[in-house]
């Protein structure tokens, strides 16, 4: 992720996916993933529809923090929220730290969904991103995500029918001074 | 339940649910309430103000009033605490009305409040230019209908500003905003509008109406901003001593590109606090952060995260330390249209910017990586971290002039260089002159010495011979020609003639065989030449030439003569004036000339007639030749001999320089070889004494 430019798409942190052919604005903001600011970026969470937790799997520290940032998570978004769980640096397999099955233990617990990615080469990210746009198009097909609540971070724009304004949280959960 | 105390780094779920105890999450800006609760909350508040204000009387609110005093235990305690707020506030406001009396003078309070709205002119015009563009292209009814809402809107606000909480006027504007919005999509007269000029127009809204209300909302004293604020500028300055370092932010601080973005961000953020209007604050932080993202890219070398962004942002508020820092956030928070705070660039930054501020909130020994032992000492003073903010300025100032004194160093060295090139260019370039000229010379001087040497010797010659000693005088009329000054000229000019008659007379001298008569070459300018005196001297230079002489030598005497004018009437006459062009040369180029025809056979014949001339009246002639009174005159010029003229130049006295005479009367006498042999001699005396002359 630290590789990835800041602003994706035109406009600020936003990409448009289509899911079922509908047209979804994602709007993504990166969140400062040190420990320390674990209490403060509260904020962030406000209105997210969606929150993608990532660890790095050749350092288990970063893999360790994880309950406690659910907590958070779980705690501050809707119960709809939906939760992705993705251990980044797939590629560098050699230096794995954390195994992919324990991982999907503690993901398959605590009802997250949960894929290995690359940042670097790229691989899963795309998916990572659809997958959880389309669980919220899910939740809002489902009736537990309110279109027209403010806090429920999904806006639906009646002036361009079809399109959703997601707001996803994506954590950084690599904390470099974790130990 | 939802706790206010210092936040730890684990905060149970407890802590964070409503304090009403409803299961829902609650949150600090709403006094640990849930939404829900909060708003009840808040009509509550209301309720019980307005009762107080118009006694209690039970309707449908004060039973929702009652309702809610059913609320668990834990909680009334608190709304004991808030009730008598209220209370001292409704108390406030009656001493308030105390003054107001009647009703009247309530209405001209709000006038005075209109007033006061609409005083913000400058910024209201200076908006109403930006959105120019906009408004031009709306039509009547849409501007009508704009002026007439944003009318209300003020009025509406004004109308709950002095009674309500913050929070409830914050209900009000994000209501009106939505009121607005919908109004647009739904009123028939808008519906020629895109979404882009839509969005426009709320904006200007949103901008005209917080402008001018920007007086009663921002800080309002029902609130505690100002507290915060001065809370929140005392942390940050007990703060000064943390640095990037503490944050673990990667801002080059020594390096000037970086240092001048931390500079702009830090003005940016500094701006927030005079713009009025939410999004111009916003603005201000988007500036900020983007600046901050830039100097990032700079300092890390790649597009930098929110793990390196976050950092930077609270080391830039706390070097900024911005201005009532607390009510602008709460302000934006307020009254910034909620849309725009929950999404794009702006709402990024500024739920980045709350983080920071509530980082520096709390912040603890621990958040910097420190222990609590040194925390304490930093906090107090005790001690000072080594590489402070000011530090690193000083040496980015430092650096600043290094860089600056580099470069001018570099241009010094290349100018220098640039000199020392040039310098050796030239050295080389006067070597070579030098060998080139010593070559030169050398090869002159090989050649020379040849020359020279046999050139000195005629002047030995001359010296051993007793008649080149004799020779000296020709300098005399030189210096007597000086006094003469007019008819200098004129003399010349009779000179030339005669010179020019020079070749004629020399190729007619066998015709005049015998005739002495020096004069013998005139032509019609002898005619025309009236006066003796110009005669005679035309006839003494004559005689001279073929005597071989050179030319300045019979000047003097002319003028003296009475007829000056005669003189001067004569080249400006006829065909003389064409020869007044080249006096000297001409008689210079002559005696060569002369030379060679004294030496040809028909030169030996000249030298005669001057004998006469000459040696008679040598004697008494001196300097006043016009004593002398007769000269045989007679020329061997067959074209025009006149007696009148010859009558002339016998009256006028030959003016023949001395060594002329000399040299004629003595080669009269000798034979003709005698006579070449001595004209040799003579000449080359002459040529010796040219030379020493010149």
């Amino acid at each position: 992720m630290a590789d990835c430019p800041h602003t994706i798409g035109v406009e600020f942190g936003t990409r448009i996916i289509e899911v079922s052919g509908q047209k979804i604005k994602l709007q993504i903001w990166d969140t400062a993933g040190q420990e320390r600011f674990r209490a403060v970026t509260r904020s962030y969470y406000r209105g997210a529809a969606g929150a993608l937790m990532v660890y790095d799997i050749t350092r288990r520290s970063t893999y360790n923090h994880l309950s406690s940032w659910l907590t958070d998570t779980r705690n501050l978004t809707n119960p709809s929220t939906v939760i992705f769980l993705i251990g980044n640096k797939c590629d560098l397999d050699a230096q794995r730290d954390v195994t992919y099955e324990e991982a999907k233990q503690f993901a398959d617990e605590n009802g997250l969904m949960f894929v290995e990615a690359s940042a670097k080469t790229g691989e899963n990210v795309e998916e990572a991103f659809l997958e959880t746009a389309k669980k919220i198009y899910q939740s809002i097909q489902d009736g537990r995500l309110d279109l027209n609540a403010a806090e429920s971070g999904v806006q639906h724009k009646p002036s361009q029918p079809g399109r959703n304004t997601l707001m996803n949280d994506q954590q950084a959960n690599k904390d470099s001074c974790a130990c | 339940m939802y706790s206010t105390k210092n936040p730890s780094l684990r905060i149970n779920e407890a802590d964070l649910k409503c304090k009403n105890g409803c299961g829902y999450y609650g949150n600090a800006e709403w006094g640990g309430y849930c939404s829900q609760c909060h708003h009840e909350h808040l009509q509550r508040e209301r309720l019980k103000k307005t009762g107080s204000l118009r006694g209690f009387h039970h309707g449908e609110r004060g039973q929702i009033g009652d309702k809610r005093t059913k609320s668990p235990v834990g909680f009334s305690k608190f709304e004991e605490k808030k009730r008598q707020q209220a209370e001292k506030k409704t108390k406030q406001l009656l001493k308030l009305s105390v003054f107001r009396k009647s009703s009247s003078l309530k209405d001209s309070n709000r006038a005075e409040q209109w007033q006061e709205l609409y005083n913000a002119t400058p910024e209201l015009e200076k908006l109403k230019q930006d959105y120019q563009d906009l408004f031009s292209s709306l039509s009547q009814p849409v501007c009508h209908d704009v002026r007439k809402f944003i009318y209300s809107f003020n009025a509406n606000v004004l109308k709950y500003a002095d009674l309500s909480p913050v929070e409830e006027l914050s209900e009000i504007v994000q209501n009106f905003y939505q009121v607005f919005a919908k109004r647009m999509e739904a009123n028939s007269i808008y519906i020629d509008l895109n979404q882009e000029k839509k969005e426009m127009l709320l904006d200007y809204v949103e901008k005209y109406v917080m402008t001018c209300l920007y007086g009663i909302l921002f800080c309002p004293p029902s609130t505690t901003d100002e507290e915060k604020d001065l809370s929140i500028q005392n942390r940050i300055r007990q703060l000064n001593w943390v640095n990037s370092q503490h944050l673990d932010c990667r801002i080059n601080e020594t390096k000037s590109e970086v240092c001048d973005l931390v500079y702009t961000a830090i003005t940016d953020i500094l701006g927030m606090d005079s713009a009025k209007a939410p999004q111009d604050k916003l603005n201000c932080v988007v500036r900020c952060c983007r600046n901050i993202f830039l100097l990032l890219q700079q300092s890390v070398g790649g597009p930098a995260s929110a793990d390196e962004f976050l950092p930077a942002l609270i080391f830039i508020v706390l070097k900024a330390n911005p201005p009532r820092l607390k009510s602008n956030i709460n302000y934006i928070t307020r009254f910034c249209n909620a849309s725009r705070l929950m999404s794009g660039e702006g709402g990024y930054y500024f739920t980045n910017l709350c983080c920071a501020v509530s980082f520096i909130e709390n912040l603890t020994a621990e958040s910097l990586n420190m222990s609590a032992d040194e925390f304490e000492q930093y906090m107090s003073g005790e001690m000072v971290p080594p590489s402070t903010w000011e530090s690193a300025l000083m040496m980015c100032e430092g650096m600043h002039l290094m860089y600056e004194q580099l470069a001018m160093l570099e241009d010094l060295h290349n100018r220098y260089t640039c000199f020392g090139e040039g310098a050796s260019a030239l050295k080389e370039e006067m070597q070579k002159f030098k060998n080139d000229i010593t070559q030169e010379v050398s090869a002159v001087l090989a050649r020379t010495p040849l020359t020279i040497q046999p050139r000195k010797t005629p002047t030995d010659i001359d010296s051993e011979n007793p008649t080149c000693e004799a020779l000296p005088p020709p300098i005399v009329p030189q210096i007597v020609a000086p006094q003469l000054g007019l008819d200098l000229d004129s003399v010349k000019k009779t000179d030339l003639a005669e010179d020019m008659q020079l070749d004629i007379t020399t190729a007619s001298v066998p015709r005049d065989g015998l005739s002495l008569s020096p004069s013998f070459g005139f032509s019609r300018s002898l005619d025309e030449l009236m006066t003796p005196d110009d005669m005679f001297a035309t006839q003494e230079s004559l005689s001279f030439v073929q005597g071989l002489t050179s030319v300045s030598y019979d000047i003097d005497l002319s003028d003296l003569s009475a007829d000056n004018s005669y003189v001067e009437d004569v080249p400006a006459a006829d065909g003389c004036k064409s020869s007044v062009v080249f006096p000297l040369e001409a008689k210079e180029d002559l005696t060569p000339s002369l030379l060679d025809t004294t030496e040809s056979p028909t030169g030996d014949q000249l030298p005669s007639p001057i004998k006469p001339v000459c040696t008679g009246e040598y004697q008494g002639f001196a300097a006043q030749g016009w004593q002398i009174p007769s000269i045989p005159c007679e020329t061997g010029d067959t074209q025009s001999l006149n007696c009148d003229t010859c009558g002339k130049t016998d009256s006028a006295p030959s003016q023949v320089s001395v060594e002329r005479t000399v040299d004629s009367a003595a080669s009269v006498d000798r034979s003709a070889s005698q006579k070449q042999e001595t004209l040799a001699k003579v000449l080359s005396g002459l040529m010796t004494t040219f030379d020493s002359l010149f």
